[in-house]
């Protein structure tokens, strides 16, 4: 169909021809200009009736320049492009069946599995768009041609756009979830956490009682935590004016709600710990870290506002621990 | 002693011929602006071979002109603008500071005409080329000598 179209086009360029008398090298011109502009089949196209001008009427061509010089090499530029263009094409294709994810896998590993795969595909794409650029060793002006067509557009929209939308549809979906799982573990934790607050006034306070619930406040604990972290994952790198919907999920949800509980339970829980050891001392300020890195991306991203002296607090809450060798 | 000098003289004339080489001429018209002081480039950018003063010739033509077009031919330069009234040959002088330039009616019968579209192009074969110019939907040959022709023979 496209030969036939093309066939019928040429066919009535040679009718017109006459009427119109295009000099050969206005013909060589807008082929050029064509090029230049990105589009490669307009070129190839002028090119083709340039040709067809010269084998009708030789003397239009006297020394052959353009039949044998100007017309060849920029042939063979368009050619060089059109390889280029499928090149860049095959790429594109091949970078969005990577960001295809087919089931929605929830739990948090799956999170960093996917913003792994995002830089990836991101990294990749770009060395490989720009191999292929080296590769067809174009003079300057025709590469430049080259990021004006459709499809470096496309790779180039996919690598700073398309990933981000792909992990922010996914995202959002899961981030409903995470912030569910959050709320009930800030409900599990206020739960266990009264509980051992009056375990601890009791008469009948049981030592192995306490550590049990201790143990069990700080499993709960981790659990919010890596929750916290796979949402900081979601939004790290990410810019928040980009991924509104994103973002209008983690708002909905009340993240700043659920993080600031966090952050003064966890202080309720660190001033109710009446000792611990060197191993737990650094796993809380390891915690109290990313806990601050969490402040930072939510920040940015205009999920919370500064939650600075609460973590200032919190930090205090660590300082003021009393450490104690190790029991063996 | 005739012979002689009949091969001398055929010496002479080889020791006195200049040397060969072979050489073609691919030139393309082109369009340039005019400068305020009348000049325009022969060529572009880092590529340009020269420059012409036309102060002459656009005082004859006696119309305001933004841009000129011409090509070369034979070492030739045929030049003209819309709105003007002749095509212009200028011949390099053999000292390289300056152009002989003659006018060139190709519509002798009407003296009141103006030029439009015009176009120029070489025609014919590598031995004999000549300038296609086009104007006012008409075209015209003009040969190495400056003769107009309706066909490039």
């Amino acid at each position: 169909m496209k030969i036939a179209i093309k066939i019928l086009f040429m066919s009535l360029l040679f009718i017109s021809l006459p009427l119109f008398a295009q000099e050969l090298q206005d013909v060589y011109s807008d082929a050029k200009s064509a090029l230049l502009e990105g589009d490669v089949e307009g070129a190839l196209l002028q090119i083709s009736v340039a040709h067809a001008m010269i084998e009708e009427d030789p003397n239009v061509d006297p020394n052959g320049n353009f039949k044998n010089k100007l017309l060849p090499k920029l042939e063979d530029t368009a050619n060089k492009m059109n390889d280029a263009i499928k090149a860049l094409e095959a790429l594109n294709l091949s970078s969005q069946e990577q960001m295809v994810i087919d089931s929605l896998d929830s739990n948090m590993e799956s999170v960093s599995q996917y913003a792994d795969l995002a830089r990836d595909v991101s990294n990749t794409t770009i060395a490989k768009r720009d191999s292929i650029l080296a590769l067809y060793d174009l003079d300057v002006q025709y590469a430049e041609a080259l990021r004006k067509t459709p499809v470096y557009q496309q790779v180039d929209q996919f690598v700073t756009q398309g990933i981000v939308d792909t992990l922010s549809g996914k995202f959002t979906v899961i981030a409903g979830k995470y912030t569910e799982n959050l709320n009930r573990l800030n409900e599990n934790f206020k739960k266990v956490s009264d509980e051992l607050n009056k375990m601890k006034r009791s008469a009948s306070a049981n030592r192995s009682e306490i550590k049990k619930l201790e143990k069990e406040l700080e499993e709960v604990s981790k659990e919010r935590l890596n929750y916290m972290n796979a949402i900081s994952e979601m939004l790290k790198g990410e810019n928040a004016s980009e991924n509104p919907e994103l973002n209008a999920q983690f708002l909905e949800n009340n993240v700043e709600g659920i993080f600031t509980e966090m952050i003064q339970s966890e202080i309720e829980r660190i001033k109710g710990l009446a000792e611990v050891d060197s191993a737990t001392y650094k796993e809380l300020m390891r915690n109290y870290d990313l806990i601050q890195e969490y402040n930072a991306i939510f920040l940015k991203n205009n999920i919370s506002a500064d939650q600075s002296e609460l973590l200032a607090r919190y930090e205090r809450a660590i300082r003021n621990l009393n450490v104690v060798a190790e029991e063996k | 002693m005739r012979k002689i000098l009949l091969i001398a003289g055929l010496f002479f004339l080889v020791a006195c011929a200049g040397r060969m080489i072979q050489f073609e001429q691919y030139s393309m018209a082109m369009t340039q602006k005019v400068a305020a002081d009348s000049s325009i480039y022969l060529g572009t950018d880092e590529t340009f071979q020269g420059v012409i003063w036309l102060n002459p010739i656009l005082k004859e033509e006696n119309v305001k002109i933004e841009k000129v077009k011409f090509i070369e031919n034979y070492g030739i330069y045929y030049l003209c603008a819309d709105k003007f009234k002749y095509v212009w040959l200028i011949e390099p002088e053999e000292d390289g500071m300056t152009g002989e330039y003659k006018a060139i009616d190709v519509t002798p019968d009407d003296e009141t005409d103006m030029m439009k579209d015009i176009s120029f192009s070489r025609y014919g074969s590598k031995e004999n080329t000549c300038v296609k110019f086009r104007f006012n939907g008409n075209e015209i040959f003009i040969d190495r000598k400056g003769n107009l022709n309706e066909n490039c023979n």
